[in-house]
């Protein structure tokens, strides 16, 4: 089954742009947070990293801070 | 370890204007860079780009990350240079992953924050202290934040988050803010913003995250509370891997008009380099002159 891909990023960051454009170019659906928007968003991703820095990509209830691409890609196969 | 002819540090506008050329001369080089965009990637509204009458710094990088795309280059992303040396004929490179070795090389590694030194910066760096209100002033929407700094940069942090925080405090260490007077009242005129002069800051203090700031005026102290520090204190040149590489008071690297370092084969570009104007264009064009330099020193003698 496919993993659950869910993004915190914001409309402002660079590498958050380039986190769901790589994403997209793999072809694999994400749920985007927008964190600057979504208070609940910001809260749950503070907890979940302890952390303010955007983007965070939560696969599975695996944690990767930051647009680290060759992470995202061994988490995800692809 | 492979040899290249050419191997261009950095991707700022600098490094991937030198990239498209040394493409387009079909040279064997390599790019090896921390990040795309450099600075350009974090600037907010561009106006001064010529052809572009207004654009967004992260618009401008896609545009010229398209532009790299175009060529089939050999793009070491996410890596960051840790040693750059002149050995014989050759230039030996370092970087925190691989070894490499160059006949020539283009140094334009741009700048970097600078920081403010103060206990609590490193620890809350991304639990509410940043250096880019670009990338996360949304983080802090509603809420109270200072911005530390007094120049074009931290006015520009500060006109930027007055769209979206609550109330800033603008803490600078001078008499008077120094930055563009346009900016200048913009702020000053806002009812979010108060500014503190001669202010220094002394602590960033909380517990997971941000709760406040200590400032010191004449002797007086004073703690404000808020979740977000904007660092904005300038920045200074990323030019200390660079060993043997002439520099001026500032450490930035010494050029000249070809955009030759005091050692032959190594080359300088944007703003890493004492070129006067910090602008993206002047970074473009000097990228350009670098890669036709570097071209041109490879064609006259044989390595």
């Amino acid at each position: 089954m496919a993993k659950s891909v869910k993004i915190y990023t914001t409309s402002t960051c660079p590498y958050c742009a380039r986190l769901k454009a790589f994403l997209k170019e793999k072809n694999i659906p994400f749920e985007n947070l927008d964190v600057g928007q979504d208070k609940n968003a910001l809260v749950e991703m503070r907890q979940k990293t302890g952390q303010m820095g955007v983007p965070v990509v939560d696969i599975d209830g695996k944690i990767i801070i930051g647009f680290d691409k060759e992470a995202v890609a061994s988490e995800l196969g692809v | 370890m492979n040899l290249y002819d050419l191997i261009i540090v950095g991707a700022g506008p600098a490094g991937i204007t030198a990239s498209v050329y040394a493409a387009r001369k079909k040279m064997d080089f390599l790019v090896i860079t921390k990040d795309i965009g450099g600075q350009t990637a974090l600037s907010w509204d561009i106006e001064n780009y010529t052809g572009y009458q207004f654009i967004t710094g992260p618009e401008l990088t896609d545009k010229f990350k398209e532009h790299l795309e175009k060529f089939k280059v050999d793009l070491r992303e996410g890596e960051t240079v840790t040693l750059l040396r002149k050995d014989k004929n050759l230039v030996e490179i370092e970087s925190d992953k691989e070894k490499y070795a160059a006949k020539t090389v283009i140094i334009a590694s741009g700048r970097i924050p600078r920081k403010l030194g103060v206990e609590g910066e490193d620890e809350f760096k991304n639990r509410g202290v940043t250096y880019c209100a670009t990338c996360d002033g949304p983080l802090f929407a509603d809420m109270d934040v200072a911005v530390i700094g007094g120049g074009n940069s931290a006015l520009e942090a500060t006109l930027q988050l007055i769209k979206i925080t609550k109330k800033i405090f603008l803490i600078d260490i001078a008499p008077k803010l120094r930055a563009d007077p346009i900016m200048v009242d913009k702020a000053v005129n806002s009812d979010k913003v108060s500014v503190h002069s001669n202010s220094k800051v002394e602590k960033i203090y909380g517990e997971n995250f941000v709760q406040g700031i200590t400032i010191s005026r004449e002797g007086e102290i004073k703690d404000l509370s808020v979740e977000g520090v904007f660092i904005e204190i300038g920045s200074f040149p990323a030019s200390n891997f660079a060993k043997g590489v002439g520099v001026n008071e500032y450490r930035e690297i010494t050029v000249n008009c070809r955009c030759q370092t005091n050692i032959p084969g190594i080359f300088a570009a944007g703003d890493v380099t004492d070129v006067p104007a910090k602008q993206i264009i002047v970074a473009c064009g000097e990228g350009a002159k670098a890669a036709l330099q570097a071209f041109e020193y490879l064609s006259k003698r044989k390595l």
